[in-house]
């Protein structure tokens, strides 16, 4: 994957983010690549890693079981990206 | 202290019976009987609690959970020896479910998306079909509170409060209290979505459990005031005595981390029914076997009545019937407290150092006038019912 | 019971300045409302503007449907409306018809879109009738009890006798007492379908109300009193709600006969608009008109009683 697809991807993923998660008042540019996306920073929460674990598999083609994958996967745009880059299916 | 209100009859349909001497055999030799589901298949595993006999299908002008409801009510009134309602007794019927309030066909919306011809099987039995009403018709009453509580998972335990309230407030004299609710496919892909539908068969309170399954069915107490049980020749031997219901006001599908609305509702019960935490002889946990409900209900448990007084979860019987469920586990709390057992907590062999209780691993002696129950629920609802040996 | 507040939202606006003034003037028109999935179908609604929904308590419920926004918006009003209650002595009850159905049909349409094991968890918790009075209690940070009654019919009469039973037994010392029904893609091509409705007076609605309730106390505190009609009272003007979509089955003994105005169609066809013409028979008191009586035409629930 060229760094440009990587880029695409990324924002592709925060708009993704914003509208799958009714995220208010953030605008897909605004999240930063590296910030985290639980807690602080984004300010996620279990029922937001239930939807992301159902956005990867829509448009991905990833099925993420496992809970403690979930939550290495999920910390950050970053992480997300590398993970799909590897494993996406569609 | 007002007039007590006495249980009189009681009725229970699910997975580990069709009605109370089955279900006190399953219980007392720790039995489970879940299955892959019989009648749809979905590409992700999941056992269930399935009610098998074909008699509760759905039919045209009737949903399966109505049917499931029927059973357990027509048992309870028969135990109660009502099946004819004395005259001049206004009956209160008090249904919690969630299925029965929800159009959940999705042959019928494939249809709508697809442009198909508009069939009315589906909406016409469902608009026939508002659970609480829909009883009262059926038992020829036209007259009396009915009342379909819809407050998800604490749905049947929050019915039996309001039922308790009613009958002290003088609205009703009669109460048929509980709920019932259907396995649907919508509820199973939306439990699995959640990531809380276990693969294989739940281990409530367990180290190692892996989320909940569910299960369908009904429960159903009677209960009246108590000199009119007594004046027409009962003599009752448990009451309900208390019941409480707080909210956490904290998240849609999470519980409160500290259990406070949970914490709430038991101490607004105790406080209602006069007691304190001693005199509670065993709880009839929700225990549905998810990671967060386990750890924050018996945390919560632990804190407020100390780590020894007996938990049991029974979920491992009937699998998690919803709206269903908190009328169940009246029932068993009924039957442990007025015979002095609790069943094993089937699934639950490893301690997990994050909860500090440990339920029974087999059937156990219990001692004690009081027990509790509790229920919670999506939007934060924590319901907790007391039932009284007299 | 004393009725101390009211708050509501429906085509009209919110609040009770937009209700009298619906009552003086009439309202804007239906919208006309194209069926996504099916556009060969469209009918005329009453559906509430979206820009009602940008106020902060809202705005921070990120996920809320519009089921619980719609509540959020009118229990927001009741409590502007009224001197603030102790919010630990306030429960909640809820009534609906249909419930979040919007959001039901949301869930299930991924179902059947992307596949069983792919549906939004985030829908499906919403699908839940509770979900508005969640959202309520969540807004206000009340503790209290929260209890959502569902009927195609008597949802507010079944509501108002909960109050009661909570009441009269001092579970709590204030309800607020809400109904909630929304507009949703599949209920409108079954009351299409199902010819419940037409393009002339049968129009399809939503909205939410909330009534403040106590226990009775002086006459100074409430906007007014409310209760069952009792028999050899006179009321001084009857209103005759006629908002339900959906018919009783039968047989049921029902208000049917009552005769008096109805302002039903300022709101639409919902299976709670019974609160609606609550909120009406409260505004219709005045020194001249000391008893209101407002009957659900479509409900088996005995006739409410509204005194200064």
């Amino acid at each position: 994957m060229s760094e440009q697809d990587v880029s695409a991807l990324k924002t592709q993923l925060k708009e993704l983010l914003v509208a799958q998660l009714s995220l208010v008042d953030v605008r897909p540019e605004d999240i930063v690549d590296a910030a985290p996306l639980f807690g602080e920073g984004l300010g996620l929460d279990s029922l937001d890693a239930v939807e992301i674990v159902v956005l990867l598999q829509r448009h991905y083609g990833i099925t993420l079981q496992d809970a403690a994958m979930g939550r290495q996967v999920f910390q950050s745009i970053d992480t997300l990206a590398d993970y799909i880059k590897v494993n996406r299916t569609k | 202290m007002s007039e007590r209100i006495v249980i009189t009859g009681m009725g229970c349909l699910s997975a580990a019976g069709n009605d109370l001497p089955q279900h006190r055999d399953s219980l007392r030799a720790g039995q489970r009987a879940c299955q892959k589901p019989s009648w749809f298949t979905a590409p992700f595993e999941g056992p269930v609690y399935e009610v098998s006999n074909p008699a509760y299908a759905a039919s045209a002008d009737e949903m399966r959970v109505f049917k499931l409801a029927w059973k357990a009510v027509s048992e309870a009134l028969s135990q109660a020896g009502l099946e004819t309602l004395p005259t001049r007794s206004v009956l209160g019927i008090f249904l919690g479910t969630t299925t029965a309030c929800q159009l959940n066909d999705l042959e019928f919306q494939r249809g709508f998306y697809t442009g198909g011809p508009f069939s009315p099987v589906s909406p016409t039995r469902f608009f026939a079909g508002n659970l609480a009403d829909r009883m009262g018709r059926r038992l020829g009453v036209a007259a009396g509170p009915r009342v379909t509580v819809t407050n998800a998972c604490a749905s049947g335990t929050d019915a039996m409060g309001l039922a308790l309230d009613y009958l002290r407030s003088g609205l009703c004299d009669i109460a048929l209290a509980g709920g019932a609710d259907e396995l649907s496919l919508v509820s199973y892909g939306g439990f699995h979505s959640l990531g809380v539908l276990s693969p294989e068969p739940c281990r409530p309170f367990d180290k190692n459990r892996q989320g909940l399954n569910l299960g369908e069915g009904s429960g159903v107490l009677v209960l009246e005031r108590e000199p009119a049980a007594r004046a027409r020749g009962i003599s009752p031997r448990l009451f309900v005595a208390g019941y409480g219901s707080a909210s956490d006001a904290h998240h849609m599908t999470a519980p409160h981390p500290d259990g406070l609305g949970l914490e709430r509702a038991i101490r607004t019960a105790l406080a209602g029914a006069q007691l304190e935490e001693r005199d509670m002889g065993f709880i009839n946990a929700h225990g549905t076997a998810t990671p967060d409900n386990d750890r924050i209900e018996g945390c919560t448990l632990a804190r407020i009545f100390g780590a020894s007084t007996p938990v049991v979860s029974t979920k491992g019987y009937t699998g998690h019937a919803l709206g269903g469920v908190g009328g169940m586990e009246a029932v068993f709390t009924a039957i442990g407290l007025e015979e002095g057992w609790i069943p094993a907590n089937v699934g639950f062999e490893e301690q997990d150092p994050d909860i500090p209780i440990t339920p029974p691993r087999q059937t156990t002696t219990v001692d004690g006038k009081f027990a509790l129950s509790t229920s919670l629920a999506f939007g934060g609802s924590n319901a907790a019912l007391i039932l009284g040996k007299i | 019971m004393d009725i101390l507040g009211i708050g509501l939202v429906a085509h009209f606006g919110k609040g009770m300045g937009a209700l009298k003034d619906a009552l003086s003037n009439g309202v804007a028109p239906p919208s006309t409302y194209r069926l996504p999935h099916r556009q060969e179908i469209s009918t005329p609604v009453y559906s509430i503007p979206d820009d009602l929904f940008d106020i902060p308590a809202i705005r921070a419920a990120r996920r809320a449907n519009r089921f619980g926004k719609m509540a959020m918006l009118a229990a927001a009003d009741c409590l502007e409306s009224s001197l603030p209650p102790p919010l630990d002595r306030v429960g909640i009850v809820l009534a609906t018809g249909l419930g979040p159905h919007a959001s039901n049909m949301e869930f299930s349409g991924g179902l059947i879109q992307y596949g069983l094991d792919q549906g939004s968890p985030t829908h499906f918790s919403h699908s839940v009738h509770n979900s508005a009075a969640a959202y309520v209690s969540n807004m206000l940070k009340t503790h209290g009890p929260a209890t959502t009654i569902t009927h195609f019919q008597s949802a507010v009469g079944q509501a108002l006798q909960v109050a009661k039973a909570w009441l009269d037994s001092g579970r709590v010392d204030y309800v607020l007492l809400g109904a909630v029904d929304e507009i949703g893609e599949l209920m409108l091509y079954i009351f299409h379908e199902g010819q419940l409705i037409d393009k002339t007076d049968r129009i399809p609605g939503e909205g939410s109300a909330f009534l403040l309730l106590s226990r009775s106390g002086p006459a100074s505190s409430r906007l007014a009193s409310i209760q069952p009609m009792r028999s050899g009272v006179e009321a001084d003007l009857c209103l005759v709600d006629d908002s339900s979509i959906i018919p009783l089955p039968t047989p049921h003994q029902t208000q049917a006969v009552a005769t008096g105005a109805s302002y039903s169609h300022l709101w639409g066809k919902m299976p709670t608009g019974y609160i609606f013409s609550l909120a009406c028979a409260a505004l219709k008191l005045t020194p001249e008109v000391q008893k209101v009586l407002c009957v659900d035409k479509s409900s088996a629930i005995p006739a409410m009683l509204l005194e200064r």
